[in-house]
């Protein structure tokens, strides 16, 4: 497959993430979630770097702060 | 080196991103879609979203790389509500730089459902030609269609 450098050129972002670890969907797995909406929910779907990357978390964060919602991040 | 198994188990090293020129033939990205695939992950990805579609009023979906084609694919799929209304699954999705998107995926997407496109110009996975096609087939459709291919056309989040 091509290789581009689209997804491996960036930075660690500095910061700590202020979601929390929820059960997600069910008991049996798990996801980052951040935000207050109990109306307007965004899935935000990881990528290779998982759902634990930092600069993924603080995005989270301020998606949800930004439009209102609560935005869930689940483990892949 | 060697990514094998899921996303929790074996995410992408993150020092990578700081890295000139990664190591690609040690990490083996094709083991890691293989393992990764659209089969693998799909009904994960469909039971978050169907879960939240369940809960709350308003569902949206955002995503990157990995996720576009799995972006699409909830746009094409409907959600039964309380009183068996159908609805679809998703009422807005952002993708950004999508890849492992077919044909088919750009096809199924209901009409309903406002789609925005982030993509780079220039972009191997994401080509001219799916672009063209998407283009082309939601504005068939009457979908809300934005793509958007200027230089800052995403944040390096990931």
């Amino acid at each position: 497959m091509p290789v581009s450098n689209c997804y491996n050129t960036g930075f660690e972002w500095e910061g700590e993430p202020t979601g929390q670890t929820i059960p997600f969907p069910t008991s049996s797995n798990q996801a980052y979630k951040t935000g207050s909406s109990s109306s307007v929910a965004i899935l935000f779907i990881c990528d290779v770097f998982g759902w634990e990357f930092r600069n993924k978390r603080l995005l989270a964060n301020n998606l949800a702060r930004s439009v209102g919602a609560t935005v869930y991040v689940p483990d892949l | 080196m060697e990514l094998v198994s899921s996303f929790n188990n074996d995410p992408l090293p993150a020092d990578i991103l700081t890295t000139r020129e990664p190591p690609w033939a040690e990490l083996n990205l094709d083991a890691y879609l293989t393992a990764n695939s659209r089969e693998a992950r799909s009904p994960e990805i469909l039971a978050c979203a169907r879960h939240l579609r369940a809960q709350c009023a308003k569902v949206g979906a955002i995503d990157y790389w990995y996720g576009g084609w799995a972006g699409f694919h909830l746009a094409s799929e409907n959600f039964n509500s309380a009183d068996n209304a159908q609805q679809p699954l998703l009422d807005c999705l952002v993708i950004r730089h999508p890849s492992l998107l077919t044909e088919g995926d750009i096809d199924a997407v209901s009409p309903q459902v406002p789609v925005q496109v982030l993509a780079p110009e220039v972009d191997a996975m994401y080509t001219p030609h799916l672009e063209a096609k998407t283009f082309r087939v939601l504005q068939e459709k009457w979908c809300r269609l934005s793509i958007d291919i200027s230089q800052e056309w995403s944040m390096r989040a990931l």
